[in-house]
């Protein structure tokens, strides 16, 4: 039994960069309360951020909804050519 | 949190001004933020143009779009990390000393304070086109001791803020007749 990459595996790393995105973002919005500065401008920024990546996020769901996340990452049309993939 | 929290305000204190960077000066990192963020917008018409067929491919175009999304949550990442940079820094000016708050990066920061009885120089600093035309600029806050200064980076009105310092510390002095202003915290 062999092991085939599918194309899950870069949605998993995906939604990991996502989480790593939300960590960062939350100790940015903690810096801003710790030090007194959550005025209009910063509470502006923090939405226009948060707005932006929420569309983000949100269209490439829907850029992906027909996605078949199972289909391998390299198509193995013969044996001997591993690397045929990328040509449609 | 307020900023008197922050600074332990005592009790006969009260903030004067509490200053940061002018917006002017986020004006560079605003025109490279929108270039980055045009980068996917030119790299889908270019391989759009001249590799069409990686976009009709069901295996790259799931790449494409999550690499293109990662992309831009990058970016969004660093214009939040440039903000909390610029936003962060914060000198305050009381009735009775200077705060000198500054963000390094994401996890340092520094906290000093000098006393305005003890000052005796305050020089401002306005160099170049655009501080001129948007009137902002340094202003350098120094003791009697030649190691501690504090500079105000880039903000508004410096001339405006270096006088009212000088009247500052000159009223704290009369509250601390006799004390050594040579001597540090």
């Amino acid at each position: 039994m062999t092991f085939e990459p599918t194309l899950i595996i870069f949605l998993f790393l995906y939604l990991g960069f996502i989480g790593i995105f939300f960590i960062f973002s939350i100790i940015h919005i903690y810096h801003i309360f710790l030090s007194a500065s959550f005025t209009t401008v910063s509470f502006i920024v923090i939405a226009g951020i948060l707005g932006a990546t929420l569309c983000t996020i949100l269209i490439t769901g829907y850029l992906l909804l027909d996605t078949n996340w199972q289909q391998p990452i390299f198509e193995q049309s013969s044996p001997n050519n591993n690397f045929s993939s990328f040509s449609s | 949190m307020q900023l008197s929290k922050l600074i332990k305000q005592k009790e006969y204190e009260r903030i004067e001004y509490a200053l940061r960077r002018h917006p002017i000066t986020l004006v560079p990192i605003i025109i490279l933020s929108i270039l980055l963020l045009l980068i996917p917008v030119g790299l889908y018409v270019m391989v759009n143009n001249l590799f069409p067929e990686l976009i009709t491919n069901d295996r790259i175009y799931p790449i494409f779009v999550l690499g293109i999304s990662t992309y831009l949550l990058s970016v969004y990442l660093f214009i939040f990390a440039y903000f909390i940079d610029f936003y962060l820094d914060i000198w305050i000016v009381t009735n009775d000393r200077i705060i000198d708050i500054e963000q390094f990066g994401l996890f340092s920061r520094t906290i000093s304070e000098l006393e305005l009885f003890r000052i005796q120089d305050v020089t401002t600093n306005v160099h170049g086109f655009f501080p001129t035309m948007f009137n902002y600029g340094n202003i350098t806050v120094k003791t009697a001791s030649q190691n501690i200064s504090i500079i105000f980076k880039n903000v508004r009105n410096p001339n405006f803020i270096r006088q009212k310092v000088i009247q500052l510390a000159a009223v704290d002095r009369k509250f601390h007749v006799g004390q050594d202003v040579e001597h540090h915290m």
